[in-house]
């Protein structure tokens, strides 16, 4: 072993092999959660629907024929038309190409689910902490005050907000995060309740670890399994909430490209003009379908323990 | 006989239990209990499960706030310390804790775990905090290869030797043992109690070793305290203890002991009835509804105090 002998080994190698020395660990759990994943088909399927139609948010607006046609172009000539080689799933009533407008709401589809399910993570992760770890009238309040929304189905609630509000894709947003955040509340303080008398955590405050520390590095840690899990279910439940709310008219307004007012008005010319509805929800369907197999998936990798639920 | 490293006097813990809709009653965990740990010596605390010995380790640990009475750690009054000086008291008392496997945080390494009080409390990091982390578990018997493993990939008396390497990373005088090796395997019980034996040797400690397991603190300990429903009944050097105990409660407890042999010994103490609810401790001595050796209504009215007798024992009777 003689340096002669070797080439010098270059500092970016001996990095490379230290960091996973390090992590090998963490390696190779993640390749065995990798390889369980992988070897269940709906889980793959979801992960490939999820897949798909991220790669439609970010090349949507370079692979659409028409990028026109989603900001209110009229072309009456060609209205109406049933699916054809330049109009893959037909034209709507003022003659846009509805595949264009359905690639392109998966755009407005995404942003709503990841800010609703961002919005009520901000909200919920740290009320639930709080609640869990705190014990006394303090959780007594938050903990009410989320069953009086837990109480309400969320979709009713959000309608009564929305139409307060007034109709609008922002009021809509608005609405279902406001619904949304006490899920998180529930989850998070169940499980930091339960951790909270967990000896380790005894075993740290026994070393002196103050709140922040303890919380940071030994409660979210172990509640990062279940927050992921939710969230990906309830990704593809507010998608389909937003829609809900588009359309019964109080979400996004036409000619924004989103599916739920897609349906509404494509239900109008039902059954002749098939194609106008049919698209936009199976787009729906296979977006929702995609984030709930997904999430079961990652629930029986992550939290396996919860899985009959 | 060397001065006292920890004592504690007529510490008291209650607990409220909600029993029914409103309704709050009070459970004696903890009766007033008086203790003196010599510094150097392993102090055996026995008792069946819910007697208050791991009560009385939460609050010696400053986990649990008591009720009533005071600690007293190498002359300073630890019973309400905060901040800076409870800090200072965290480096030189620490504890294992029955589930090894428990007492680890899963979502972290090995390393983190150890690292972790000499984080906080010495401020390393880098190579310095790497050099006394491998330093530490070379002292419980873990090579380095065990840094970056997770606990579950690890055994269970391995996971126990982490808690140990963790407990004593900032050099304690005082180490409380809750029950450390009755959630292992026998053989590796016999292991890690040799090894703890050593241990307290090498890096001079002072051991509170908390325990059901009477074979186990005959092993390890120099001196025993027996808890029956929060109150110590009886004390003494193990030797002495074992021999001759002057308690009811004790005679049955080694009674109940097994021995290696096919015929068991006649005269086995057996009590009758269980242990009464902390929530409804009987009066005058706690023991009298299960005494084998009652004399008398004195045992119900009288609470028999922890009178020193003879050869430094100490027993609760009124007999």
């Amino acid at each position: 072993m003689s340096a002669a002998s070797h080439p010098p080994v270059s500092p970016w190698r001996q990095a490379l092999a230290a960091w996973r020395l390090r992590h090998h660990s963490k390696l190779r759990t993640m390749r065995l959660y990798a390889f369980t994943f992988s070897r269940s088909l709906s889980s793959m399927i979801g992960l490939g629907l999820v897949l798909l139609f991220f790669f439609l948010v970010l090349a949507g607006p370079w692979i659409v024929p028409y990028p026109e046609d989603a900001t209110g172009s009229v072309n009456l000539d060609i209205k109406l038309q049933p699916p054809s080689a330049e109009h893959w799933f037909g034209t709507d009533e003022v003659g846009n190409d509805i595949y264009t407008r359905v690639v392109l709401g998966t755009q407005v589809s995404f942003q709503i689910g990841l800010i609703v399910v961002s919005i009520a993570m901000i909200l919920g992760i740290p009320l639930g902490i709080i609640a869990g770890l705190s014990g006394g009238w303090l959780r007594e309040v938050i903990m009410r005050v989320t069953d009086v929304f837990l109480s309400v189905p969320g979709l009713v609630l959000s309608l009564a907000i929305v139409a307060v509000l007034g109709p609008g894709i922002l009021n809509a947003i608005f609405a279902l995060a406001l619904v949304w955040w006490p899920g998180y509340v529930r989850l998070i303080e169940s499980k930091a309740l339960s951790l909270k008398s967990e000896p380790f955590v005894d075993a740290a405050r026994a070393v002196g670890a103050g709140m922040p520390r303890i919380i940071f590095f030994h409660i979210l840690p172990n509640c990062v399994s279940p927050i992921v899990v939710k969230g990906s279910m309830d990704m593809g439940l507010a998608i389909l909430a937003a829609a809900s709310l588009g359309f019964i008219g109080l979400g996004a307004q036409p000619p924004h490209p989103e599916w739920g007012a897609m349906i509404s008005i494509g239900r109008n010319y039902l059954p002749d003009f098939w194609w106008y509805s049919t698209f936009p929800g199976i787009a729906i369907y296979l977006t929702v379908l995609g984030f709930n197999l997904l999430g079961d998936g990652l629930r029986d990798i992550l939290d396996p323990k919860t899985r009959s639920r | 006989m060397s001065a006292a490293l920890l004592e504690v006097r007529g510490l008291t813990r209650h607990f409220r239990v909600r029993d029914g809709f409103r309704q709050h009653r009070t459970a004696v965990a903890v009766d007033g209990i008086d203790l003196a740990l010599r510094a150097g010596e392993a102090y055996g605390l026995v008792g069946e499960s819910g007697s208050g010995k791991s009560t009385v380790a939460r609050m010696i640990l400053r986990l649990l706030s008591p009720t009533a009475g005071t600690m007293v750690f190498r002359g300073q009054d630890i019973t309400a310390l905060q901040g800076e000086a409870l800090m200072r008291l965290r480096e030189n008392i620490q504890i294992v804790f029955q589930d090894p496997h428990a007492s680890l945080n899963p979502r972290k390494t090995i390393f983190f775990s150890v690292a972790e009080p000499l984080v906080i409390h010495r401020g390393l990091r880098g190579t310095a905090l790497q050099n006394r982390v491998e330093e530490v578990l070379e002292i419980v018997g873990l090579s380095g290869n065990f840094l970056y493993r997770y606990p579950h990939e690890l055994s269970g008396g391995q996971k126990q030797r982490v808690c140990i390497a963790r407990a004593v990373a900032l050099d304690p005088k005082l180490l409380v043992l809750d029950e450390p090796t009755s959630a292992l395997d026998v053989s590796v019980q016999a292991q890690v109690l040799e090894f703890l034996r050593d241990l307290k040797a090498r890096l001079d400690l002072t051991y509170l070793f908390i325990s059901h397991d009477l074979s186990v603190v005959r092993h390890l300990c120099d001196r025993v305290g027996v808890m029956y429903l929060g109150r110590i009944v009886e004390e003494g050097a193990v030797a002495k203890v074992f021999s001759a105990p002057d308690h009811p409660y004790t005679q049955s407890l080694l009674s109940a002991v097994p021995l290696p042999q096919a015929k068991q010994p006649a005269g086995r103490i057996v009590l009758s009835g269980d242990v009464p609810s902390p929530m409804a401790v009987p009066s005058g001595c706690a023991f009298h509804p299960r005494c084998p050796r009652k004399i008398g209504a004195v045992c119900e009215t009288e609470r028999p105090s922890l009178d020193s007798r003879p050869q430094g024992r100490r027993v609760a009777c009124h007999l």
